[in-house]
């Protein structure tokens, strides 16, 4: 049962990584503008402009 | 197929129509201007061909205004530059850019494209809700200006404010407390879920079943954990409530800290003298939700007040004078560019360079100053100068930044309300509810004492922390905001919300005749008919007037010649004079222009060099509706008429108000305001509907002043209400509806009332954790919120007001 400490200590370990990467986030002014991202993923790729390639089949 | 072209083409960029007579084109698209096709040439056959595609419709597009190329030289100026950028190593810098302009995701996808158009732009993100574009520049490439210009010619002119330094530094240090607050969001979620998770032993078999090396672990390890919430995440509360003591103030941060810190050394001293485990889980989720409901709070108000200033419009209209001609426009129609004639008393809308004309500027709008700056051509003049003299014209060099307008608007409230302490009603509220809730929560220790010290702590700060008398304070805020933002959009403007919570208590209201009851008409020559010479005397001088009378002369005596005047001067209640072609010309009232008894009856006078050469009569039409809403107010408040003018008009008057009504003519200035000031002092509480320029001592003498603006380009900073003409006949559903906005007010206050009985009922009896107050407390402070606000919504609609 002594492995619950091991257990324990390992969880927040890995809890406090997590918190880690949402500090660096908010640093980094992730969390500034969340309307933005939303419109962004709408916007189509700039046509490839490689020949052959779209030929490919799957 | 048609044989004929279409006689209307689109514009291929942004949709508008291409001038028949003008052939614009490029590649086979028809362009209506050469800014479009600038754009064009720009984007195709580039990288942002994908412009032109299917997927943004030629609507969405913004048509860009092509303008001086020297405009924005002055950032070739190092100096004024810096000011702009946020951070620079020389050549790489970052800038924060305002462009209004972008609307839709089209604006995203186009702005964020930047790069593609230029080497010297590194990276370009747009914050959509603030309108922002933030750009990564590399200056050895290209230049600020060079920035500024080609964001210009794609249509996104940026709004430059140099000289607000302040407003920058303000939204960033918003920025700055909005991150600060994510953060100590996280860090207090991040312990709340493992402290939690770390007494699930303890929920889930009772204290007494783990074995005591592990329960010690725990009980150590949350303890380490709690520690950087009560450090960090929970320091604003402690800041708050020890600022206020020292203060010797009880504050709403002192209960919360209180019970934040008997939880703590309860759980300490339980956890080392192993007697128990402690509430810190309660202690983080407490501080969690404290500051989420913070987060929330901001997130709405800031939504909410955005909306406010964005919407900050008066209908208010400047001359402009294009092709030889000088029209009444709109202020919001008006560009950089144009060229304006401010009169006498009129306000300058927005930064501009003096072209003719003696400018005899009063900036006490803007500074406080009530000393005139003289300005000679080529001066320039700022935004909120009131023009005292003759007619000057302007050019504007900024567009119309009404916001800024607005804010001068109600920051003037701030100089005239002195005598309003600047307690909120949350401190105010904490004087008494503060010491009450201490004393109750104290009651409950004792009382639950004899159950154990675990469950007193448990009530007592439960107690505590669910009394919030933060509901009280966000009642009336955001009642009136919506009160304000309808009225806004029923166009009656209101200056802040001060001025609406009086508008309620109305008890009397006084009118003003001329241009405010009647529309204001070409005035008819009474007697023979002027020469061409004098005609062009008197067109010349009353052309600087905005006075309902000069205006009636100014159109009666039209034609396109003035003469050029000299010493200028406004008589409020008297007339006009000026030199005008070297000749003393008074226009003006019969005792103004020095008229013997034996002229004929008129309403204005007109005098060269002494001798009494024409006379006018002003022909009254009441406005439309004036006789229902005359019917409507009289329900409810008395009525009394007070004009300038003679009692020539009288029977006309007498269709709208009843005998028992007071009508008082040939009423000077001074004297409407004594009347005024008799009625206040009687009691009432008067509102006075009136002239914004020539009304302004009466409006200032009322509780609530009303600022009628046909045609003109000024108020008095007196005025607490600014209408359109075609506003007046929804002064009755206004009025209404302020009263109804109290009522809600007064109905959120014993919603709160009732929550905080009902949470402090719980909370005593023991049956109220700390996590659940905690949760409970931004809970009401939302209802409250969203109850104010939409009750206020719907009263808009039961009253009558007429929103668009």
């Amino acid at each position: 049962m002594s492995i619950i400490v091991v257990l324990i200590i390992l969880s927040i370990l890995i809890a406090a990584g997590f918190l880690v990467a949402f500090i660096w986030a908010v640093k980094t002014d992730q969390y500034k503008d969340t309307d933005s991202p939303a419109m962004r993923i709408l916007f189509d790729d700039p046509p490839r402009t490689v020949p052959g390639d779209d030929t490919r089949q799957e | 197929m048609s044989p004929a072209q279409p006689a209307t083409v689109p514009c291929f960029h942004c949709g508008l129509q291409c001038s028949s007579h003008e052939r614009i084109e490029q590649d086979d698209h028809r362009f209506c201007c050469v800014g479009c096709r600038t754009v064009y040439s720009l984007l195709r056959g580039g990288p942002l061909d994908g412009y032109y595609s299917e997927s943004i419709s030629p609507t969405d597009r913004i048509r860009p205004e092509f303008g001086d190329p020297e405009k924005f030289a002055f950032l070739d100026n190092p100096e004024i530059a810096d000011r702009l950028r946020q951070f620079s190593d020389g050549n790489i810098s970052r800038l924060t850019l305002s462009l209004p302009q972008i609307h839709c995701a089209s604006c995203i996808w186009l702005l964020e494209r930047a790069p593609e158009l230029s080497d010297g732009i590194q990276r370009a993100e747009v914050n959509f809700p603030a309108k922002e574009l933030m750009v990564i520049l590399d200056e050895s490439k290209l230049t600020l200006r060079g920035l500024v210009e080609l964001l210009s010619s794609l249509g996104y002119e940026p709004t430059l404010r140099l000289d607000s330094g302040g407003e920058q530094s303000i939204s960033r240090s918003i920025e700055t407390g909005r991150r600060s607050l994510h953060l100590k969001i996280g860090v207090a979620g991040f312990v709340f879920g493992n402290t939690m998770l770390l007494s699930f032993p303890e929920y889930l078999t009772g204290s007494t079943n783990v074995e005591p090396e592990i329960a010690r672990l725990i009980g150590v390890v949350s303890i380490v954990l709690s520690l950087p919430v009560l450090l960090y995440a929970g320091n604003g509360y402690f800041r708050s409530a020890w600022i206020g003591l020292r203060n010797r103030s009880l504050n709403i941060d002192v209960p919360i800290v209180i019970g934040a810190l008997a939880l703590f050394f309860q759980s300490v001293y339980e956890i080392l003298s192993v007697t128990g485990t402690g509430y810190l889980d309660s202690l983080s989720g407490l501080i969690f939700f404290l500051l989420l409901g913070r987060l929330f709070q901001e997130k709405t108000y800031s939504a909410l007040s955005f909306e406010r200033d964005y919407r900050s419009f008066f209908p208010l209209s400047a001359q402009r004078i294009a092709a030889g001609k000088t029209e009444s426009v709109a202020l919001d129609s008006l560009s950089v560019g144009d060229r304006l004639m401010i009169r006498h008393g009129e306000l300058v809308p927005a930064d501009a360079a003096l072209i003719s004309g003696t400018g005899e500027l009063d900036y006490s709008f803007v500074t406080g100053e009530s000393e005139t700056q003289h300005c000679h051509p080529g001066d320039k003049v700022l935004a909120g100068g009131r023009q005292c003299g003759g007619a000057i014209e302007i050019e504007l060099i900024h567009n119309v930044a009404q916001s800024y307008l607005t804010r001068l608007w109600s920051s003037e409230s701030l100089k005239t309300d002195q005598r309003r302490p600047s307690k909120t009603l949350a401190d105010h509220a904490a004087q008494y509810f503060t010491p009450a809730v201490l004393l109750i929560a104290l009651l409950a220790f004792f009382y639950w004492l004899s159950e154990g010290i675990a469950v007193a702590i448990n009530a007592a700060t439960a107690t505590l922390i669910v009394a919030c008398p933060c509901a009280l304070a966000l009642t009336a805020p955001f009642a009136h905001g919506a009160g304000l933002r309808l009225l806004a959009r029923a166009e009656i403007f209101v200056k802040n919300a001060k001025a609406l919570e009086r508008l309620s208590q109305i008890t009397d209201i006084v009118f003003d005749k001329t241009g405010t009851l009647t529309n204001s008409v070409a005035a008819r020559p009474a007697g023979q008919q002027l020469s061409e010479y004098n005609q062009t005397l008197a067109r010349s001088l009353a052309r600087h007037s905005s006075h309902p009378a000069s205006r009636a002369v100014t159109q009666a005596c039209g034609g396109s010649v003035v003469f050029d005047i000299a010493e200028f001067s406004e008589t409020p209640g008297g007339g006009i004079s000026a030199l005008v072609d070297e000749r003393e010309v008074r226009l003006g009232s019969r005792k103004f222009v020095r008229v013997s008894a034996a002229a004929p009856e008129g309403d204005v006078y007109l005098s060269v060099d002494g001798q009494v050469i024409g006379v006018f009569s002003l022909p009254a039409e009441l406005r439309d509706g004036i006789h229902t809403t005359t019917e409507a107010l009289r329900r409810d408040y008395s009525l009394t008429l007070l004009s300038g003018d003679s009692d020539r008009q009288k029977e006309l008057m007498q269709t709208i108000f009843t005998g028992r009504e007071p009508q008082v003519y040939s009423v000077s200035p001074s004297e409407k305001m004594e009347f005024i000031k008799g009625l206040s002092e009687s009691g009432k509480v008067t509102m006075m509907v009136g002239d914004g320029l020539n009304d302004a001592g009466a409006l200032a003498a009322a509780e609530i002043g009303v600022a009628l603006c046909d045609q003109q380009n000024g108020f008095s900073p007196a005025s607490d209400l600014i209408i359109n003409d075609s506003a007046l006949t929804s002064l009755p559903a206004a009025l209404r509806f302020s009263k109804r906005i109290r009522t809600v007010i007064l109905a959120g206050f014993a919603l709160s009332l009732s929550y905080n009985i009902a949470g402090l009922t719980f909370a005593v009896a023991g049956e109220l954790t700390p996590v659940v107050a905690a949760i409970l407390m931004p809970l009401s402070s939302i209802t409250v919120v969203a109850f104010a606000t939409t009750m206020v919504y719907l009263q808009s609609k039961s009253s009558g007001l007429a929103v668009q």
